[in-house]
């Protein structure tokens, strides 16, 4: 027994975000071998889980970048996740779908390809866009609380520590 | 001594809930611009209304500008025009217009329908140019100095309170800095 409508199917759609591979209608004729429950089932598993992979797969980097070494490929997958996308503020600029991620992927890929070196294609990107693209920021004036607070709270923590050791060997 | 050490730990954390407490506030959204106080970056971009023309940073010689970037496609930009529309006339300093990732045709349309207050307007089709100025959305706008120094970047759309606590006192200061 078939619960759902082509209605049903249509709702369904709904909760797909824009994606190109909108699935259930298409894809019926596959499930339609098994019946009932099973079905839905199925179907509420297709909706979870392959919808979002299949929207991944059709919208992260469109652009194919060719590379005549394998190690200019190497160079610039490593390099395109070192640097912050600045709109999706938490991807790399390999994982964002941003059109602005898509432009620096092309200056990076031109300067890649021109055999530019990592620091030099890291000033360029840090020039215009500051230490914020890094996903490991400099070492500098304002970083420093950054970079020294840890060493410092773990010193601080290990000291206190064998005081503490310290009396208590003391007392006992 | 011993007090303070006793003390520190309560320091350590009123420190952090200070520093937590300003993180609310700031809005990381906004990246600041590594170009402020900087040279403006050269560039060469048709003009809007004639492609023929090249526009570069002779532009900025000698004027307090603001530089506005928009596009057709950006709904905050609507928001925005309204209030450039109102204000620019009373100005002291020219507007000119960066279209950023736009269709010339479109970009016409949007100006004929929410009016255009910018005395010139770079087209920058590609977006290539955007990048050398560190523009990563639309809209954005730079306040130029007579130097053609960048002296200030805001990030958004424009509002009334932002106009008056970050634009007004600015273009008041550099319409006073002598050459």
């Amino acid at each position: 027994m078939n619960i759902f409508t082509d209605a049903h199917y249509q709702a369904m759609n709904v909760f797909c975000p824009p994606c190109e591979n909108r699935g259930p209608v298409s894809n019926r004729h596959w499930i339609s071998a098994f019946a009932g429950r099973t079905k839905k089932i199925l179907l509420i598993f297709l909706f979870l889980f392959i919808s979002p992979l299949s929207f991944a797969a059709t919208q992260t980097n469109p652009d194919v970048y060719a590379f005549s070494t394998t190690t200019d490929t190497a160079r610039f997958n490593t390099l395109l996740t070192q640097f912050r996308c600045l709109v999706c503020q938490n991807e790399n600029l390999a994982d964002s779908n941003a059109a602005i991620a898509a432009d620096l992927r092309q200056q990076i890929y031109q300067r890649v390809l021109q055999g530019q070196s990592d620091e030099s294609i890291q000033k360029y990107l840090v020039t215009r866009y500051g230490d914020y693209v890094l996903f490991a920021p400099p070492f500098k004036m304002n970083t420093t609380a950054l970079w020294i607070l840890p060493f410092l709270l773990l010193t601080g923590g290990l000291l206190s520590l064998g005081i503490v050791i310290q009396r208590r060997r003391k007392n006992t | 001594m011993k007090t303070m050490l006793r003390l520190s730990p309560i320091l350590l954390i009123f420190g952090l809930i200070a520093a937590l407490w300003r993180g609310l506030y700031s809005n990381p959204k906004e990246i600041p611009s590594p170009l402020l106080n900087k040279l403006t970056p050269s560039f060469e971009l048709p003009n809007l209304f004639n492609p023929q023309e090249n526009l570069n940073n002779q532009l900025f010689k000698d004027k307090v500008t603001i530089l506005n970037v928009w596009a057709s496609w950006c709904a905050a930009c609507v928001e925005e025009q309204m209030f450039i529309r109102t204000i620019a006339p009373s100005t002291s300093a020219q507007w000119i217009g960066f279209n950023y990732k736009d269709d010339r045709q479109n970009a016409m349309a949007w100006l004929n329908r929410y009016g255009n207050p910018y005395s010139a307007i770079a087209a920058d089709t590609q977006g290539v140019v955007a990048l050398d100025w560190g523009i990563y959305g639309t809209p954005e706008t730079f306040v130029i100095d007579r130097k053609d120094r960048i002296r200030y970047k805001h990030i958004g759309p424009i509002t009334f309170a932002d106009w008056q606590k970050d634009f007004v006192p600015l273009l008041a200061k550099l319409n006073g800095e002598v050459d």
